[in-house]
């Protein structure tokens, strides 16, 4: 073994045993289950129970779709066009600011058809052709509920479990509990669409308390997909090398000199860099592709920014063995003018939504990836603004909301949880994001309840305090 | 390994345990949950951070370890009755229970948690051993603490290596050549102590302490919320900065920031000191819910006020009793009653100056601004001196009341209503459905026009109407009053000047003003807070004169909108020359009622009189006497009395007004800053949330300190002042530890509380207690002199010892807490960065100013904001800018710096007093390629070849320069083989060679052979990624 590789088994170790010591308890350590190739450098060691999902590709639809356009069928909404809600639906439930002083909350009907798909016959809007096609491999959540109603609140709580700023992500509990499966890319990526109404902040994807190296790389599709990966002009491959063995040569020296062994961390940390800028490149080089798999993406694959392309990235970095890729497509926050903003976003992310899943599929890597759809929460039956049979707006709702997932042995075909005939409220199995959440953790093999680090006196978790519960009627 | 240090620094098996350093760790760890603090969730009322409940029940047995219900449960193998339960996923080590079952034997004695009985001086553990080493009273503590686990001291550090690690401890910079040289060349045993000296009392001193108490105070430039919108608060920054380089004592330090408003004759630099409470991420989201925006405000400030002042994690008691520490939730929100009375507003209207800000006018303005606030205090309090006799003036009052306020400077009053003076226009009607019953002229599709002379854009405009918005909310035209005036750049064109009022779709009102000269300011309500389809709504639009953006407000119905995004923008003192008002040219199936044009500032008060015109008249013109009258309807005639009928004053608000539009001139064109104010006539006080929900409020509490720590003193006053100077009174268990462990903690990189954040119960006990206890107590005696303590530290043997790590003290100690070796750490983010500035030699500015925004790959803004946002496009400084200290480098929060993000600055969205070390590949290419280094290399490498002739000197003068050192033999043949190798590749490509020397801004010696440069540049490249030069060694 070379001293770099003996220094990254080295670190693993410590990492392991350093852990072990304060954040995860020893029970929870005599239980964890070790697998065949296992991670590097996770700070659990291995998983708690065997895990479905190896990785976990998440398609963010930012500011909040609604759910009764696309995939909660309301038919008898269509008699109460223009008429109010009922109190005894609202049950004086608070509302936003943007809609608290309207003086009626009249029905805004969905204008859009919905035809029964598949052999489960899930009804699903005009508006997603595409996806209408796969929703046998698909299970849907339409009772996801969350505690915010505001945009930068709630995403930040889906995110990270909480509302205020400064908790670690999902992506970034994953890195830090399961450690990386490869050695030249990151663990997490993020892949932003272009910019579009609601904001995005980078805390979405942090680290919070957990060591930075665990925050998300968000990949960009204007210059260096990762920040920094390019060599200067002028310098080349060839002279960075040059310059790196000289450099190693002399860290070696003050290690010998110093005896620190952070010395040799960085050592091989400049290494990986020196790789990422091989790795990268290669990565987000689509041409590879053949004509087909790129056809089936459609037109705006070669666009760097789309959703088409960070599709086909994420799928090429599933390949790779990134843990956790996230994609967020923006501009979902229909307050007016609902019915044409919709069929734009829609028209963006049908084909490469399901693209992708019949590509994974096609590759075999649709049983241990799992993907998921959604925003942070849901819009209002009740119209904002505007109101015609053809023109409307919705207010945020974050009563309940649908999602979607498949992969890693998600049970096709299944819609889970009931709303009301308003879509208003909840009738039947409900899941909270931290619902959710834990369900995740669990298809990783994870349990949320032990997936923990003490900071601040806490057992902090992705899922907080309060109960959460693993829904395994979504698995198959 | 925390284990470990434990059994060797603490365990002697020959003492008797106690509670805190043996017991509690244990309970805490695996009881506490269900038996601490929380009363809520206390399991079979069983506490046991407390002794007499379980003395009492019998769960222990004080001496008798073996009749004591508890060793039976953490004993049993049957889970049923096992401790703790399987759900808790906690187990007792044989060696816990063990200890537990000795402590009980040994007579079972609790003790209050360390951190909460107030530090004494300890003895030093003086030793003959001890005294050859120690240079300071700290070296004797830790000596024992060595000598305890059996270790030596590492010898002392040379020179050069002394050098560079005080003066980046000290400054956050490698030492000055002159200071180096000066320092090397002495003989003197006090040569050291002259540099630490010399240090300490630079300004840089103080730029680089304040970077840590800046993550303390989640200072940033932006909101942090949503738009994260500009927000100009760097004027605390400023102070921070200048109170560390005045050594101001800490406790003065803390009051100010805490209640530098509420001292005595405050002054202007004690009030910006209150920025520290402002530094909370704010919001303007549309639709967010205020209240529930207030009480995270207050959250935040407890949590933050708790981390950085006490160590204590508060925010579990946001929901529920404190499952761990002794703090309840009334604990909680009576603390955060302190912050709650406050004037500030819940939404921050994506303004960078959302109030309460004091307004810091330039030099130009400062005697004006000083004049400007002394009359307007003056005529507030002959204001409030004089008292209105609504009844006396109900009874004499005489008609006709044509007017619902002053009359006076009203240049236009048309009622629009049939029969008055504006003829119909063509396609037009009158409306009816008026509130009063009154009709409004609706326009059709031309609108008509009306006489209205010119008026200056240097004095005050109120327009006041009543508007019936369109069926369709589109671009409408109200009104408008303009004319047309050659460009004065280009006089082939035409530039409006004059006023214009129009609705756009959603019903958002703008107003705005062009001088004609490319000048324009508007202000804009949204769609929400303006107007509804087919209402009457009465709109009052007030222009104070000021030339500014922010010199324009609009009320609607009589209600102030919220104030929109103050951006820079002006307009020159002209006089307009419009002469025709232009009405409802494009408002087809709107209408518009009884129009008002003064030429003056109407207060809130009358713009509300204006809105209630029609029931104002009535009131006053119906029979009813002041004993008929309804409560609403005195209120109505007493803001009648107040604003129109008492003509002294009258006379005053009209001086007020007046002075609005200096106000507005200065305050636009200043800095400001925001700060804190206390609401004037309330007292502090907050309500118990249940489950931390906003609106699930039980209980009403006032400003009160947490149960556990000593009580405020009875005289203090219940408000920020006597919280501070309670926190700051000598004989306080938390303050100073706290501190003191931070700053040992910026030294040595880890805390002798690990946990710098959390003093509590679940934190981590001290390494060197007495060594804790001996610096607060040291620090509160020497006058909390901040420079005085870190000079103590920095002279010690503890910090002077080498960095050399052997294998067996690795082994042994591989976090360095016991310190039997000096510190060796990655340098933070902007310590790095300002190295490689200083010496590449490109280092430059004086202390302060605004923040500044040095090279970041492009659209790192743009991905992630909203489209609205003022920070949305980053737009590089140049010049100086680029090259100035990392501490005053933009913060924008929803997008932070990114290579200080890649070495773990935080994102200051919340209060951090620990920060992350990592080591990742991130940072290796941000070190090579941020264009920052690059540019930093080749300005290393000028510097070089015009300093020295052959290669071997230029290598040799490089590497002094930057790692602060001389080469060794082996590293200089390294650089002349690497020199040679580089030389080789750019000396066949002159492009590739000019390629590299050309980045950055600054420009490259024309005088040297771009090749050769090249090859110095990347020798450079490489020396500043050396693994010394990222370190402190």
């Amino acid at each position: 073994m070379n001293p770099v590789d003996n220094w990254i088994t080295l670190e693993t170790r410590r990492q392991f045993f350093g852990r072990s010591a304060k954040g995860i308890g020893a029970a929870a350590l005599a239980s964890l289950v070790q697998r065949g190739k296992a991670a590097e450098g996770g700070a659990l060691g291995g998983v708690h129970f065997p895990a479905r999902a190896k990785r976990v590709i998440w398609l963010f639809m930012a500011g909040a779709p609604s759910q009764l356009d696309l995939f909660d069928h309301k038919p008898g909404m269509n008699d109460w066009f223009d008429k109010d809600l009922p109190e005894s639906v609202r049950g004086g439930q608070r509302l936003t600011t943007m809609t608290a002083s309207q003086s009626r909350f009249p029905i805004a009907p969905s204008m859009f058809k919905f035809g029964e798909h598949g052999e489960c016959r899930k009804a699903v809007s005009e508006l997603l052709p595409k996806t209408a096609q796969m929703v046998d491999d698909l299970a849907f959540v339409h009772t996801v509920n969350t505690d915010a109603i505001n945009h930068d609140p709630a995403i930040t709580f889906i995110q990270t479990g909480n509302q205020i700023p400064g908790k670690p992500s999902l992506g970034s509990w994953l890195s830090y509990g399961l450690g990386t499966m490869n050695r030249n890319l990151p663990d997490f990526v993020v892949l932003n669409c272009e910019p579009r109404g609601q904001a995005l902040y980078s805390r979405l994807w942090g680290s919070g308390f957990l060591p930075s190296k665990h925050a998300g790389v968000a990949f960009r599709s204007q210059g260096d997909p990762v920040l920094y990966l390019s060599n200067p002009g002028g310098v080349n491959r060839d002279t960075r090398r040059l310059m790196l063995d000289r450099l190693r040569a002399m860290n070696e020296r003050v290690y010998a000199e110093v005896g620190d062994p952070e010395t040799h961390a960085r050592i091989a940390q400049y290494e990986m860099a020196f790789r990422m800028q091989a790795s990268v490149p290669e990565l987000t080089d689509i041409r590879s592709e053949s004509n087909s798999v790129r056809e089936l993406y459609g037109p705006e694959v070669d666009t760097p920014g789309t959703f088409a392309n960070n599709c086909l990235l994420a799928r090429r970095m599933a390949e790779r063995d990134v843990r956790f890729v996230q994609i967020f497509h923006r501009g979902w926050d229909h307050h007016s003018s609902l019915p044409n903003n919709i069929r734009r976003q829609t028209q963006e992310i049908d084909q490469p939504a399901w693209a992708l899943v019949q590509d994974l599929k096609h590759r075999g890597m649709l049983d241990d990836t799992l993907v998921i759809w959604g925003g942070e929460f849901g819009r209002s039956i009740y119209s904002q603004g505007t109101l015609t049979k053809t023109n409307y707006g919705r207010d945020h709702h974050p009563r309940c909301y649908t999602i979607w997932m498949a992969g890693a042995g998600t049970r096709g075909g299944l819609s889970y949880g009931k709303t009301d005939e308003f879509g208003y409220n909840i009738v039947e199995n409900p899941v909270h994001i931290r619902d959710l959440n834990a369900t995740i953790l669990d298809r990783l093999g994870l349990d949320h309840e032990r997936l923990s680090l003490k900071h601040q006196g806490l057992d902090q978790r992705l899922t907080g305090v309060l109960p959460a519960r693993v829904v395994s009627e979504l698995q198959g | 390994m925390v284990l470990m240090i434990w059994a060797v620094c603490c365990f002697s098996q020959a003492a008797p345990l106690t509670f805190n350093r043996d017991i509690r760790p244990i309970l805490s760890e695996n009881c506490f949950a269900c038996h601490g603090p929380d009363s809520n969730s206390r399991e079979g009322k069983l506490r046991l951070d407390r002794g007499e409940q379980a003395v009492n029940d019998g769960v222990i047995v004080p001496g008798n370890a073996a009749g004591s219900k508890l060793m039976k449960r953490v004993a049993s193998t049957d889970p049923e009755e096992r401790m703790p339960p399987p759900k808790a996923h906690k187990t007792l080590s044989p060696a816990q229970r063990e200890t537990l079952g000795r402590w009980i034997d040994e007579g079972a004695n609790f003790e209050e948690h360390w951190a909460f009985i107030a530090p004494e001086r300890p003895a030093l553990p003086e030793t003959k051993e001890s005294r050859a080493w120690a240079r300071n009273p700290i070296d004797h503590l830790i000596y024992a603490g060595l000598k305890k686990a059996g270790m030596k001291p590492n010898p002392e550090a040379d020179r050069f290596t002394l050098a560079r690690r005080v003066s980046l401890d000290a400054i956050g910079l490698p030492p000055a050549p002159e200071l180096l040289a000066e320092y090397l060349g002495s003989e003197s045993p006090e040569a050291y102590s002259r540099l630490v000296g010399k240090l300490l009392a630079s300004r840089q001193a103080g730029e680089h302490r304040a970077r840590y108490w800046l993550d303390a105070a989640r200072y940033g430039d932006t909101h942090g919320m949503h738009l994260d919108n500009y927000r100009e608060i760097w004027p605390y920054r400023d102070w921070v900065i200048n109170a560390f380089n005045r050594n101001q004592p800490f406790d003065q330090f803390v009051v100010e920031q805490i209640a530098g408003d509420l001292l005595p004759q405050a002054s202007l630099e004690q009030r910006i000191a209150t920025g520290f409470s402002r530094c909370n991420v704010t919001t303007a989201e549309g639709g967010s819910i205020p209240e529930e925006v207030k009480v995270r405000y207050m959250v935040d400030r407890v949590e933050t006020f708790g981390t950085v002042f006490l160590g204590l994690t508060m925010g579990c008691a946001v929901c529920h009793d404190h499952k761990y520490d002794p703090i309840t939730m009334r604990d909680f929100y009576s603390l955060g009653a302190f912050f709650n009375n406050t004037t500030q507003p819940a939404m921050d209207g994506n303004r960078k100056d959302s109030p309460p800000v004091e307004v810091l006018p330039g030099e130009d303005f400062k005697a004006e601004w000083k004049q400007l606030q002394a009359t307007r205090l003056g005529l507030r309090e002959r204001l409030e001196k004089r008292k209105a006799d609504p009844a006396g003036f109900w009874q004499t009052r005489q008609p006709p009341f044509a007017h619902p306020v002053s009359s006076e400077q009203l240049v236009l009053h048309l009622p629009l209503t049939s029969g008055g003076s504006v003829e119909l226009p063509e396609e037009g009607q009158w409306e009816t459905n008026h509130p009063a019953g009154h009709r409004g002229m609706r326009f059709g599709k031309k609108g008509t026009e009306v006489d209205l002379g010119a008026i200056r854009t240097d004095e005050p405009l109120t327009i006041s109407f009543w508007i019936r918005s369109p069926n369709r909310l589109m671009n409408s035209t109200v009104m408008e009053h303009l004319t047309m005036l050659p460009d004065p750049k280009d006089p082939k064109k035409k530039r409006n000047a004059g006023w214009r009022i129009v609705s756009s779709v959603q019903g958002a009102l703008t107003f705005s003003i062009e001088d004609g000269l490319g000048g324009k300011i508007d202000g804009l309500l949204p769609g929400d807070e303006a107007l509804t389809p087919r209402a009457w709504q009465h709109v009052c639009i007030r222009y104070s004169g000021g030339q500014a953006k922010t010199s324009i407000s609009i009320l609607v119905n009589g209600k102030q909108g919220t104030p929109r995004p103050a951006s820079e923008a002006f307009v020159e003192a002209v006089e307009l020359l419009a002469s025709k008002l232009k009405l409802g040219s494009n408002l087809p199936t709107g209408g518009l009622s009884d129009l008002r044009v003064f030429k003056r500032w109407l207060s809130d008060e009358e713009a509300n009189l204006l809105a209630e015109e029609f029931f104002v008249i009535a009131l006053l013109a119906s029979d009813k006497t002041w004993a008929d009258l309804s409560k609403a309807e005195r209120q109505i005639a007493m803001r009648y009395v107040e604003n129109v009928a008492d003509e002294k004053r009258l006379r005053l608000r009209r001086r007020l007004a007046d002075s609005e539009r200096r106000v507005d001139f200065i305050a636009s064109r200043s800095t400001t800053t925001l700060v804190m104010k206390e609401q004037p006539g309330t007292k502090p006080k907050a309500w118990i949330l249940n489950r931390g929900e906003y609106d699930q409020r039980r209980d009403e509490v006032g400003a009160d300190i947490p149960a556990v720590l000593p009580a405020l003193d009875g005289k203090a006053p219940r408000n920020r002042l006597g919280l501070a100077q309670w926190l700051t009174s000598p004989g306080h268990p938390l303050t100073a530890r706290v501190y003191v462990n931070r700053l040992w903690q910026s030294v040595f990189g880890t805390g002798l509380v690990k946990t710098a954040e959390d003093f509590g119960v679940m934190g981590e006990a001290p390494s060197h207690p007495e060594l804790l206890d001996w610096l607060a107590v040291e620090f509160v005696e020497s006058g909390w002199d901040v420079r005085h303590l870190l000079r103590l530290i920095l002279t010690s043997a503890t910090y002077r010892q080498s960095g050399h790590i052997s294998e067996e003290k690795y082994r042994r100690d591989p976090e360095n807490r016991l310190l039997a070796r000096g510190p060796r750490l990655r340098l933070d983010a902007e310590t790095l960065r300002d190295e490689a500035l200083a010496v590449s030699g490109l280092l430059r500015g004086d202390v302060g100013g605004p923040s500044v925004k040095p090279y970041q790959p492009e659209g790192l803004w743009r991905v992630v904001a909203f489209a609205g946002s003022n920070t949305k496009d980053f737009k590089q400084d140049s010049g100086d800018a680029l090259y100035r200290r990392s501490v005053y480098t933009f913060w924008k929060r929803t997008s932070p710096p990114p290579s200080m993000a890649a070495f773990d600055a935080p994102t200051r969205e919340q209060c951090t007093v620990r920060r992350e070390r990592t080591n990742t590949p991130l940072q290796a290419l941000a070190t090579m390629n941020d264009p920052q280094y690059v540019e930093a290399a080749r300005h290393l490498a000028q510097r070089t070849m015009l300093t020295r002739e052959s290669d071997r000197e230029r290598a040799l003068w490089m590497y002094e320069a930057v790692l602060i050192k001389p080469a060794a033999p082996a590293d200089e043949s390294e650089m002349l083989g690497a020199v040679k190798d580089f030389r080789k590749i750019f000396s066949f490509n002159e492009g590739e060679a000019q390629k590299l020397i050309s980045i950055g801004e600054s420009k490259a010696d024309d005088d040297l052979a771009p090749a050769e440069l090249a090859a110095w540049t990347m020798l450079a490249n490489l020396l500043l990624n050396r693994d010394d030069f990222i370190n402190k060694n």
